[in-house]
């Protein structure tokens, strides 16, 4: 692994729960599904580390930000697929509204220097 | 979902878990198939994707915050099975630690009834005792009710302070014979200062105490009650005789609340203003009074203690200052007419405020400072144990060396082998625990048992609540800690090389040098064990002492009896008759040699004392106070102490000496008694019949001895029998 996945995965890691409370606010999805809708729509360049993905989607469950439903897939496999709650929501308008202004601020330190 | 239900779910979530992560695998695996990938390769990809399914699970399990929890079960079930595979070594421990903290629990819990409990009353914390301060000899702090009057005056709120009696032997004439009880009389405020209430009935209130004799109410305590008369609600409203007056008994009090006197039991109440129809006469001090008048009104008869709600903090301070001014004024008024002696020796008195929140106790004086020394002793003997109990661990550790060596090449970590040690330990703690709540309950009850003098138990109600539970969760959480810490820290260092290059056997020779715990447990038990064996010969020596202490008569063949003239309805008049009458009968049993008549009997603790004054002009001094000592009172029949008559001081407190004398304690009516020989000493006309057991000297009768006051006890001996 170069120095340069390693940046990338440690600022992934941070944004982790953005990012899925984000892909998964559009629609309800498994876990599987939900790196492929993210590899899609980032068109190739966010990669989740699959690892990290179940102790992220568990923990913001445990929270009561998610809320997880075996339903059966199109294979006809059951699969756990998870949707936002209304706390979830809030949480998610939290965050983007911190990432703004972190970003914002990033911007406004990195234009001066 | 919860952390709850997480902990309780755990295995629903492992299933889903894996349910959820095989999802994962397959539906990876059938695209990477389907993008051209071999079956082979594309499971490997997959697996390689993810990151490996363990770790995965592991990493998910750490997010439920669980797992502390569950670790802990873990080692719980683990030490389970280790400790079925040990059942002797088990049970060794256990009972080692039934023992140890059972012993710990017992005394806790009589130094917590005795020492730190508070009065089930309303806000304890904010009464108080009137005290005198700056006295010799034991606390005897009685007021007058003139002062008591004056006290409640100089108050806010007059409803603030409240005075009683100490507690008095009682009759109640309700069956064939008379039953002792033990009453208080108390004045109409006293129920109302403390803030208790009764669950049948009514309290006695500030309107039955006025006047003379004018209530003859009283009130029962629920233990009496419930012991004589079965919780009948039919006793309420109706009469009962106590020293054979009808009282109407207006309430039962709160079951909880059985007197401010810890250690004793009260059974009843009974307004102050009966002092006289009841005839109490006991533990007063006077001075120029006339006992056989009522003594409310008398300022020379000190008779009540006083208790006040006073508050607390700046609340109190004031109370003590408005109490102090009516005190150093009383003070100023009665020093007048007094000699330079009886000044200087009253002018040192102050007055203090004691806290009443855990009542007063006469036990609390004696055995305060006997209890916790006790209390370290049991502590020591649970350290002992607990060192015991280490060295077994220790011992046991070093042939489980090869099994935690195992456990670390496996990857357990030694924090987590430490816990896993403590907890065996702990386990092992909480079933000694347990077990010690049984000798806890035992023990505190034998406690009590082998403390009192009498055949009965002292009266101290001893809890088994939640307070002593978390008391021996604590110690057993402690002892376990204490005793498998050394071995446990053993344990986690384990030197794998050692352990697996001896293929499982001990590694013995290594262990002396490398840890010295084993020694450092041996030194600690020496100590302890050599501390404990000192304490029980000193304690051995003192019980010895007091074995051979010299009464000051000859105790072989002396019998006492006590008799109770009023009790058995006999009067004030027929007594000197009847007292000759009872040593004449006496007299002719044969083998006495000769019978004789006492105030207080031999060994009784009580004691009717005056001040005597020296020629010298010292002050004067309450030579020989209740309790001291017994009590020799052989009035006009010097013959019955064959010994040294007149051998005059107050010996060291005996103790019940009891075995051989048997009687009835005596109030007697009447200043009966002979008329003989008895010198009279000092100025105590008081109501004092003299000094009994002070230089054996007795004043005669007619001294103004109240009707009720003389206690009267026969003493007769008997010629040894040879055998």
């Amino acid at each position: 692994m170069s120095t340069d996945d390693r940046r990338r995965t440690e600022i992934l890691q941070g944004m982790l729960d953005l990012v899925i409370l984000k892909t998964l606010a559009h629609e309800p999805l498994h876990g599987y599904a939900l790196v492929q809708r993210l590899r899609l729509v980032s068109g190739d360049r966010l990669q989740i580390p699959q690892g990290s993905l179940y102790p992220a989607l568990h923990r913001l469950e445990n929270k009561g930000f998610l809320k997880g439903d075996w339903a059966p897939t199109a294979t006809g496999r059951d699969a756990k697929s998870y949707r936002v709650t209304p706390k979830g929501q809030r949480r998610l308008q939290e965050e983007i509204a911190d990432w703004r202004a972190l970003s914002s601020t990033m911007a406004l330190v990195l234009g001066k220097a | 979902m919860s952390w709850l239900s997480r902990l309780f779910q755990r295995d629903k979530l492992e299933r889903e878990l894996d349910a959820e992560l095989a999802q994962h695998l397959e539906q990876h695996i059938r695209d990477l198939v389907a993008a051209g990938h071999s079956p082979a390769e594309a499971r490997r990809r997959a697996r390689l994707d993810l990151g490996g399914v363990e770790q995965v699970k592991e990493a998910t399990r750490d997010v439920r915050g669980t797992r502390l929890v569950e670790e802990w079960w873990q080692d719980t079930r683990y030490a389970l099975r280790a400790m079925r595979r040990a059942p002797g070594f088990t049970a060794a421990a256990v009972l080692t630690l039934a023992i140890g903290i059972g012993a710990n629990t017992a005394v806790y819990n009589v130094v917590r009834a005795l020492l730190i409990r508070a009065l089930p009353v309303e806000r304890p914390g904010e009464l108080a005792l009137l005290q005198l301060v700056g006295r010799d000899g034991p606390d005897q702090s009685r007021f007058s009710g003139p002062m008591f009057e004056r006290f409640r005056a100089a108050l806010p709120d007059s409803h603030s302070i409240a005075g009683m009696t100490s507690l008095a032997r009682m009759y109640l004439n309700e069956g064939d014979a008379p039953e002792a009880i033990d009453g208080q009389l108390v004045s109409g405020d006293w129920f109302g200062v403390l803030g208790v209430r009764a669950v049948v009935g009514r309290p006695i209130g500030p309107r039955d105490d006025t006047g003379v004799d004018g209530h003859p109410v009283v009130v029962l305590s629920h233990e009496f009650w419930t012991r004589r008369f079965g919780r009948d609600p039919g006793v309420v409203g109706g009469p009962i005789r106590i020293n054979g007056v009808p009282l109407t008994v207006i309430g039962v009090m709160d079951p909880r609340f059985s007197g401010v006197m810890v250690g004793s039991r009260t059974d009843a109440w009974v307004p102050l203003s009966l002092q006289q129809t009841l005839r109490y006469a006991q533990n007063a001090s006077m001075d120029n009074d006339d006992p056989t008048k009522p003594w409310f009104g008398q300022e020379g008869i000190r008779w009540l203690s006083l208790i006040a709600r006073v508050g607390e903090g700046q609340a109190a301070d004031r109370a003590r200052a408005r109490l102090d001014v009516v005190f150093r004024a009383d003070q100023a008024t009665s020093l007048v007419s007094a000699d330079s002696a009886t000044r200087a020796f009253r002018s040192r008195i102050r007055l203090g405020l004691v806290s009443a929140a855990r009542g007063m106790s006469d036990l609390r004086n004696d055995f305060a400072a006997p209890l916790l020394v006790l209390m370290v002793t049991v502590g020591m003997v649970l350290l002992v144990a607990c060192a015991n109990l280490a060295s077994l661990l220790l011992a046991r550790g070093a042939a489980r060396s090869h099994e935690i060596a195992v456990r670390m090449s496996l990857g357990a970590r030694g924090g987590r082998l430490l816990r896993q040690v403590l907890t065996e330990s702990v386990t092992l703690a909480g079933f000694g625990g347990l077990a010690s709540l049984l000798v806890g309950y035992w023990g505190g009850a034998g406690l009590l048992r082998m403390t009192a003098t009498g055949p009965q138990a002292i009266p101290l109600t001893l809890s088994f609540d939640w307070g002593l539970l978390a008391f021996v969760a604590g110690v057993s959480l402690g002892a376990g800690v204490l005793f498998g810490l050394a071995p446990a820290l053993r344990m986690s260092r384990t030197n794998l090389y050692d352990a697996f290059k001896t293929g499982g056997r001990v590694t013995g020779e290594r262990r002396g040098r490398e840890w010295p715990l084993g020694r450092m447990l041996v030194v600690a038990q020496v100590g302890l064990s050599l501390t404990l064996v000192v304490v029980a010969a000193v304690f051995v020596r003192s019980i010895r002492h007091l074995l051979e202490v010299d009464p000051g008569y000859d105790q072989v063949s002396v019998l006492e009896a006590r008799i109770d003239t009023r009790a058995a309805g006999f009067s004030a008049e027929q007594l000197p008759a009847l007292y000759q009458r009872l040593l004449d009968a006496v007299r002719a049993v044969p083998g006495v040699r000769s019978a004789s008549l006492s105030v207080h009997g031999l060994a009784s603790g009580g004691a009717t004392t005056s001040s005597l004054h020296q020629r010298a002009g010292r002050p004067p001094r309450v030579r020989c106070e209740p309790g001291s000592g017994p009590r020799l009172g052989a009035s006009g029949h010097n013959e019955p102490r064959h010994g040294r008559p007149g051998a005059g001081r107050c010996p060291a407190d005996s103790g019940a000496r009891g075995d051989r004398q048997a009687g009835v304690r005596d109030v007697a009516a009447g200043s009966g008694g002979d008329r003989g020989s008895g010198s009279r000493a000092g100025h105590g006309r008081a109501h004092g019949r003299g000094i009994a057991g002070l230089a054996g000297i007795t004043a005669g009768p007619g001294d103004g001895a109240p009707e009720g006051v003389a206690d009267l006890n026969y003493l007769w001996g008997h010629e040894s029998r040879p055998s």
